[in-house]
């Protein structure tokens, strides 16, 4: 039900932003402004770029907004324009990551919970253990991180990915796969250091 | 197509995907705390949102009102070129402009006269007399039928 009522309201706030309602899109903004945000700060060099990208989001998607068409969801087609934008602004930097090397599924390893500070049930995370994971995630390749961020970040389904990435679903659950295990050879050695 | 893309597009297993390690990397992901924009950055943007509206706004007005206002235009300069169209009759009389229209008239004259007495007569033979009636009045004789 409640569901349902979200939907409605979303769509009502879409179809005012068509007619570029100033308001209207200042809601969505409110939204959606710290999500993106947060997907953008993985995606580039610098919490100062991330801010300049994700403006530039805001005011693409209102400049462009009577083009929506609604086929994908609101949230699918801003998180594809900061995407996107996030692409460009890699190849501008020429930020070359190192690609994490696809392996055997076979051997991919289940991670020992030896280190007590590290409780996947647990909401609120350690900072350290925090920043060891934002590192493991920056240390990934952009499509990799993509994907992992998407999916597990934003909750959106393989079907979403699959359009807004412009990429099979295999291909997206295959890097979902290789990101997580890459986040738990990060997280091994650090529980393995020990501190 | 090398064995790593071939790989990766036969997609992995949703089992593999829902491993323990991998369900515990994804709750971890999901426990990172949400990032926030200062109000700063807000500011800025709601700014730059604005002048867009601003001149969104314009272009639309300017798209509104130019149709009419260029068929107006329209219509206006038609209605100036055809009330100031001059008409031109060649058999009229040239307008009294001094020396140039007695030139004109004589000329006209001369020429009409000509058309009417043909070459070998002159104009003093050319009368026309208010006061002779035509004999022939539009009437044909028998000899004008016979002189045929």
């Amino acid at each position: 039900m409640r569901d349902t009522r979200d939907h409605s309201t979303e769509q009502a706030i879409v179809d005012r932003c068509r007619k570029q309602d100033f308001e209207a899109f200042g809601r969505l903004v409110d939204a959606y402004q710290n999500r993106v945000f947060g997907f953008v700060r993985r995606m580039v060099s610098g919490p100062e770029e991330a801010a300049d990208v994700t403006q530039e989001v805001f005011i693409k998607a209102f400049q462009n907004f009577a083009r929506f068409d609604g086929r994908c969801s609101v949230r699918t087609w801003l998180f594809r324009i900061a995407y996107n934008l996030c692409v460009d602004r890699s190849r501008k930097n020429d930020r070359s990551l190192s690609e994490v090397a696809l392996v055997d599924s076979s051997e991919g390893e289940e991670i020992e919970v030896a280190d007590s500070r590290w409780q996947p049930d647990q909401l609120v995370m350690d900072s350290e253990l925090m920043t060891v994971v934002e590192e493991g995630i920056a240390s990934m390749s952009e499509k990799l991180r993509s994907v992992l961020m998407l999916h597990d970040q934003e909750d959106m389904s393989y079907e979403e990915i699959s359009q807004m990435l412009d990429v099979p679903i295999g291909t997206v659950k295959s890097r979902l796969f290789l990101a997580r295990a890459h986040l738990q050879d990060v997280l091994k050695r650090y529980s393995e250091i020990g501190v | 197509m090398s064995s790593r893309v071939r790989a990766e597009k036969s997609g992995v297993d949703d089992a593999k995907l829902n491993s323990p390690g991998q369900l515990a990397v994804r709750d971890l992901v999901r426990a990172l705390p949400e990032d926030t924009v200062s109000m700063a950055w807000r500011s800025s943007l709601n700014e730059q949102l604005l002048g867009l509206a601003a001149k969104q706004q314009k272009r639309r007005r300017i798209l509104w009102f130019a149709p009419p206002a260029v068929g107006i235009s329209m219509v206006t300069v038609l209605a100036f070129v055809l009330m100031i169209q001059p008409t031109t009759h060649p058999a009229a009389g040239i307008p009294d402009r001094g020396i140039e229209s007695a030139i004109l008239n004589d000329h006209h004259a001369s020429t009409l006269s000509s058309d009417v007495s043909s070459a070998g007569l002159n104009l003093a033979e050319v009368t026309s007399d208010a006061n002779e009636t035509d004999p022939d009045d539009g009437v044909w004789s028998e000899a004008d039928v016979e002189s045929l």
